[in-house]
């Protein structure tokens, strides 16, 4: 198995929502692997991926079971919950003694406005709570463009010619998947200059879906420009397409 | 009650007197004390905390720690729920029980919807303070926080609805 069969295992089993988080740390293993090492740990991914199935199918069984049972507990209470509750308050309280009272309701559960106002609230949620969960994931990725400090602002718009200059990058996942990205940092004339898979600064990685990743870009600045980092991806077929993500940082050299 | 009957039966004793269902029998007394037709005796002072009739209050303590508890710890609907409760609800509650204790001061749709406007008064100055603390706003320090406002506030409604409980005389 190469790490392109790996990967595709990993995005169908996606796919089909199984929890495949596991398997990208021994992706990122892999891609800086060689030989047995490498094989071993994309066996270790297949195996990761089969587990996970299964963990999926009888977490599915749970839920259907968890569902069915609480439904079950529903109608039976609705049926009996006259029975139930004089039961139990029969049981806590049958040693108290009875008077007679004032006359003014002393409850909130067992009033009918109260109950009416609570089955609106659970009808609202019901709805918002099935709407969402056949929502699909709106898929997106994010490239973000982070100064020495790994924090938004103090970027190093004006250095000395001939001096280290360190950027961050921020690669955030909303794909629904998990995906092989590549980020390449160049030094162009102008913003729009062409996207290109090649770069004085090359990375590739995998990140899980919801995952975000912050690394350093660390380069001499020897004429002004324009720093330009743009996010590629692998798709599950082996391409490898431009995301049409970038960042870009004027950099003028004294 | 009727005239000829027992002043003050218990529950059990009413029950049987009335036939019947015994479960049945024993709901329809218990809406009859909710509709406040009927009273129950509940002891006074700290009695009241280890009678059934305090058992109100460790109820709402073990919803509250429940409810914190799944709010720092688990995920999914149950979280959604039980977090709901114990920021829009639990507060005003504990709240407004520990102003009307005797529970027939206010009408049931009253002591609702004053209990979930309290909270959304409360809750937002439990985050200010936050705010200017050394913990700020994060989801331990909101979760202890309610409840440490709430948790008292509970207690203290407890205490003084142990000084309302009725006796038969």
């Amino acid at each position: 198995m190469d790490i392109l069969e790996a990967y595709r295992l990993v995005v169908e089993a996606a796919g089909r929502g199984v929890d495949v988080s596991s398997t990208v740390p021994l992706l990122n293993k892999a891609l800086n692997a060689t030989g047995p090492e490498k094989e071993a740990l994309l066996a270790q991914v297949a195996s990761e991926v089969a587990k996970a199935q299964e963990t999926k199918f009888w977490a599915d069984v749970y839920t259907w079971a968890a569902a069915a049972t609480a439904a079950t507990i529903s109608l039976l209470f609705v049926a009996y919950h006259r029975k139930v509750v004089g039961f139990f308050f029969l049981k806590i309280h049958g040693k108290r003694r009875v008077m007679k009272g004032a006359g003014r309701k002393k409850t909130l559960l067992f009033d009918e406005e109260v109950a009416a106002v609570v089955a609106a609230v659970v009808v609202v949620a019901v709805a918002f709570a099935v709407a969402s969960q056949f929502r699909p994931v709106e898929p997106f990725t994010a490239l973000g463009l982070l100064g020495p400090g790994g924090e938004i602002g103090d970027y190093p718009t004006d250095v000395a010619r001939g001096s280290a200059v360190v950027l961050n990058i921020y690669v955030y996942n909303h794909l629904g998947h998990p995906a092989w990205f590549r980020v390449v940092a160049r030094f162009v004339d102008s913003p729009n200059a062409t996207a290109s898979p090649q770069g004085f600064y090359v990375r590739e990685f995998f990140l899980g879906h919801n995952q975000s990743v912050v690394f350093p870009v660390r380069f001499v600045v020897n004429s002004t420009g324009v720093f330009k980092a743009e996010l590629w991806m692998y798709q599950p077929d082996g391409s490898l397409i431009y995301t049409n993500r970038s960042v870009h940082l004027w950099i003028k050299a004294r | 009650m009727d005239k000829g009957e027992v002043r003050c039966p218990t529950v059990e004793e009413l029950v049987k007197t009335r036939g019947g269902d015994k479960y049945e029998e024993a709901f329809k007394i218990l809406l009859a004390v909710k509709r406040g037709e009927l009273e129950l005796e509940a002891p006074r002072g700290a009695q009241w905390f280890l009678s059934p009739a305090g058992l109100w209050l460790w109820l709402m303590l073990a919803l509250t720690a429940t409810s914190a508890v799944v709010a720092l710890t688990a995920e999914g609907p149950i979280r959604y729920i039980l977090g709901a409760f114990y920021v829009l609800f639990l507060p005003g509650y504990a709240v407004v029980e520990a102003l009307y204790p005797r529970g027939d001061e206010l009408e049931p749709l009253e002591r609702l919807a004053l209990s979930i406007g309290l909270s959304l008064a409360v809750v937002p100055l439990i985050g200010l303070v936050l705010n200017y603390s050394p913990w700020g706003i994060r989801l331990v320090p909101v979760v202890v926080s309610i409840a440490a406002v709430s948790g008292p506030l509970l207690v203290y409604a407890a205490w003084r609805k142990a000084q309302h409980a009725v006796s038969c005389k």
